[in-house]
């Protein structure tokens, strides 16, 4: 906001209230509570956004340690270590997914972690060929964890395969470098996105907690439309839709299941449900101030309700049923689509009150244009 | 009848006319590089797959990516042209073309001030506005008038006191006036603005900001219009209008309002604009020096034009009731809403769901706009129902390339209008692929009232 805005408004405002409130005092005086966004901001950035990132960066370290430890001696032993660790990695990055904002959306940190299915062709042929470019755009699905879920979990038809593939194989010596690759291409973007948060390094959180406007560009309206943007696509699209076939006209498309060679598509989705939750509620480490407290000092009404609850108890109902579905995914969608097709359709509620309902709430714009109407 | 005719074409200065010219050349040029700067002729017409046009001008269509910047090139030129009053006579006739042409591809960027400045534009064209303060008359002396018939200053005033007017009564609504809806929900949002920000989550603040609009709006042209209240009335259009500028992402449409009332003003105010103005730039003296001032033209009896413009007015206050004619609430229906100068009136949004079967296997699947539309495409189209009616045969033709001879698509959209919670908006039993365009009621619009529950689901 310019400068002379801020001191324009005021004068303007003040005439305006001023001039028209004389007299007018027949509404009865409402006291809503004071809500302070900043402080939303400030919890939303320093105990979730911060923390998950930590987290993320902490696991993927370990990841890469036990990753280079069953690449230079692959084991059972070594294996079961590295696949330990992916799966650890796997879940924290689905609490760190939804908020793709700053740094993360700059260095594309969902597009490089998380595109599924993994392209097992392209995969192959840039270890066979061992020259490849693991930022490109065309590699966007023969990296990250979908392609090391690939290559820990799908390389072989056994663990001994899978172990063979990494010894006795002529792709060995490549492929075991190309998942050190994956991890140290990992690394570099989460020690970025990481580094750039805290107020002693690169201090987003400061510009964040400072752009505590609703407009687009500001971090609420930043936060509400990347978590709309992931929840719409990602969630519910890529990680129960697709693979139900609802994209499909009901062709059920069993290999588009994420985490499909570990066979963690429900514990994932719940995981990322659940830190969507979090997000909302403001809790943390702590429980603080949240999407969820700014929506029940509006008092928007939903229904006979409060707004604030019932995305909650919308949130509670969808993660229930989607634990409800049985893993594995991939057979589940062909074999016993019910329990998926009824959490689709609270995940589908879940989505109007998110994206319809949030946003009108709390006064979120989606676009820069212009707009006199709505 | 005579005494109205004789009145309309009394001579007068054509002063407020030239200035009028020029500042309204001035704020559209900057409008349309502000447009451009921004990125929006990208935004809204070069990364969309799929338009809106309105129903009839379907012929209407992008230009492509060259052709749709040489068409805001062309617009940009033109409202240069028109504040020099150089070639006014071409170049007004193509502004008020190519910005037409460009607002009618898509009604996704439908604005009430476009509408207001293609109106205006139009009217310029009728004109002889660079008659007087231009460059025309540098190149053609025996151009120059002193005076104008009255008429061709009282449009003006006549479509900006319409403007207001109708906007003031569009707020004459119970939601408006008794509920504070829906400057209720924006006015929090602006709670960070100092001082006056922790007093916009009062009701009583949004109940006096709404009273003020409206008494603003439909009072303001008749105290523009009135001599000794004049002054007084033009402070409260800055302030309004500074005012929503700061509080809502309305661009341009307060700085065109504030310069276009100055037209109320009398002849002799804007002499000294003029004057004011070449003592600041003493070079734009040739402006005025050149040529010997004829007061009276061939437009004063010129009577086709008047009917032109009697056709034009009686529109002007007719089209905005059209919405009597449909049955049901027009904010959640919307039909007969745009070209209404309602303006900031409504907080609304939806989602839709599109369902598509195909009819021969009996196979059903979901399409979402997201995968066709641009955001903001997606938020217009999802609470208004003539563009879902739009996207649903777009989609019809989608699947028909895919192979699907004959696709059912059915919409299940769930809309919230000014915070009434998201409820089922259109009979999600309808399969819109049959559906025509029509200016007819859309019945499979459910009505607002019955439909209190989002958790119908199934469809």
């Amino acid at each position: 906001m310019r400068k002379t805005n801020l001191i324009l408004l005021p004068v303007l405002l003040l005439t305006i209230g001023f001039v028209v409130s004389c007299g007018d005092d027949n509404e009865g005086p409402t006291t809503p509570d004071t809500f302070d966004r900043k402080a939303m901001l400030e919890n939303i950035g320093q105990n979730i956004i911060l923390p998950g990132y930590q987290r993320l960066q902490g696991s993927v370290w370990d990841l890469q340690t036990a990753v280079g430890a069953f690449v230079d001696n692959p084991s059972a032993s070594t294996l079961s270590d590295a696949r330990s660790k992916f799966n650890d990695a796997y879940l924290k990055w689905q609490a760190v997914s939804f908020y793709e904002i700053g740094e993360a959306e700059k260095v594309f940190l969902r597009g490089s972690y998380n595109t599924f299915p993994a392209n097992t062709i392209t995969i192959n042929s840039n270890i066979s060929s061992g020259s490849y470019n693991l930022d490109a755009v065309s590699n966007i699905d023969a990296v990250g964890l979908p392609t090391i879920d690939y290559l820990l979990n799908g390389i072989g038809d056994n663990d001994d395969d899978i172990i063979a593939a990494f010894t006795g194989d002529a792709d060995a010596g490549n492929r075991g470098t190309y998942l050190k690759d994956l991890l140290a291409a990992m690394k570099t973007k989460i020690d970025q996105v990481h580094g750039n948060w805290p107020a002693d390094q690169g201090n987003f959180i400061g510009s964040f907690v400072a752009a505590d406007g609703t407009d687009v560009g500001s971090s609420l309206g930043m936060l509400v439309n990347a978590l709309n943007f992931h929840y719409e696509r990602f969630t519910r699209d890529n990680k129960i839709g697709k693979p139900l076939g609802i994209r499909s006209l009901g062709i059920p498309i069993p290999a588009n299941v994420e985490a499909r060679y570990s066979r963690q598509s429900i514990a994932l989705a719940v995981a990322n449900l659940e830190a969507i939750r979090d997000f909302y509620l403001g809790q943390g480490e702590q429980d603080g101030l949240g999407l969820h407290d700014n929506l029940l000092a509006l008092e928007s009404k939903y229904e006979d309700r409060l707004l604030g609850n019932a995305i909650k108890e919308q949130m509670d109902l969808a993660i229930s049923k989607v634990q409800a579905i049985p893993e594995p995914f991939a057979d589940t969608v062909e074999n016993n689509p019910d329990p998926a097709s009824d959490a689709y359709q609270e995940l589908q509620k879940l989505l109007v009150l998110i994206k319809a309902d949030m946003p009108s709430a709390l006064g979120v714009l989606i676009t820069y244009q212009d707009n006199d109407g709505d | 009848m005579r005494k109205i005719i004789n009145h309309i074409t009394s001579p007068v200065s054509i002063a407020p006319l030239a200035t009028f010219r020029l500042l309204f050349g001035f704020i559209m040029l900057v409008s349309i590089l502000r447009f451009m700067i921004n990125g929006w002729v990208y935004d809204q017409y070069i990364a969309p797959k799929v338009f809106f046009p309105y129903y009839g001008g379907e012929w209407i269509q992008p230009l492509g990516e060259t052709g749709m910047y040489a068409l805001f090139g062309l617009m940009a030129l033109a409202a240069l042209m028109i504040m020099l009053g150089l070639f006014y006579r071409i170049f007004s006739v193509l502004f008020f073309l190519s910005f037409t042409y460009a607002e009618l591809i898509d009604k996704t960027n439908y604005l009430n001030h476009y509408y207001f400045v293609s109106i205006v534009a139009f009217l310029l064209i009728l004109v002889p506005a660079h008659r007087h303060f231009s460059l025309d008359i540098l190149r053609k002396p025996s151009l120059k008038l002193s005076e104008v018939p009255a008429w061709t200053i009282g449009i003006f005033k006549c479509q900006l006191g319409i403007v207001y007017f109708y906007a003031g009564l569009a707020k004459l609504n119970p939601e408006w006036l008794f509920e504070a809806l829906p400057l209720k929900i924006w006015l929090p949002a602006n709670q960070h603005f100092p001082i006056v920000g922790p007093l916009l989550k009062y009701s009583w603040v949004a109940f006096a900001f709404s009273w003020f609009g409206a008494i603003y709006d439909l009072c303001i042209p008749f105290f523009l219009l009135y001599r000794k209240t004049r002054l007084y009335a033009y402070a409260f259009v800055i302030l309004f209008h500074i005012s929503t500028w700061l509080l809502f992402p309305i661009g341009m449409f307060p700085f065109i309002m504030i310069l276009s009332t100055l037209i109320f003003f009398p002849a002799s105010f804007h002499e000294k604009i003029i004057s004011g103005i070449i003592s600041v730039f003493k070079a734009l003296s040739i402006f005025v020096r050149s040529g010997s001032a004829v007061s009276l033209n061939k437009y004063t009896y010129n009577r086709a034009l008047l009917y032109l413009l009697g056709v034009h007015f009686v529109i002007q206050l007719l089209l905005p009731f059209r919405f009597s004619l449909y049955p049901g609430k027009l904010f959640w229906t919307e039909e007969g809403y745009r070209f209404s100068w309602r303006v900031m009136l409504m907080e609304k949004a939806g989602y839709v769901i599109f369902h598509i079967e195909d009819p021969e296997t009996g196979r059903k699947g979901e399409a979402y706009a997201h995968d066709y539309l641009t955001p903001n495409q997606e938020k217009m189209m999802s609470t208004q129902p003539d563009m879902i009616l739009q996207f649903a045969h777009f989609l019809k033709r989608e699947y028909q390339l895919k192979g699907i001879k004959n696709p059912t698509v059915k919409a299940e959209a769930y809309v919230t209008l000014n915070g009434g919670g998201s409820r089922l908006f259109i009979d999600p039993n309808v399969n819109l692929a049959n559906e025509k365009e029509s200016f007819k009621h859309k019945s499979w619009i459910l009505p607002y009232e019955e439909n209190k529950v989002l958790n119908a689901n199934n469809y």
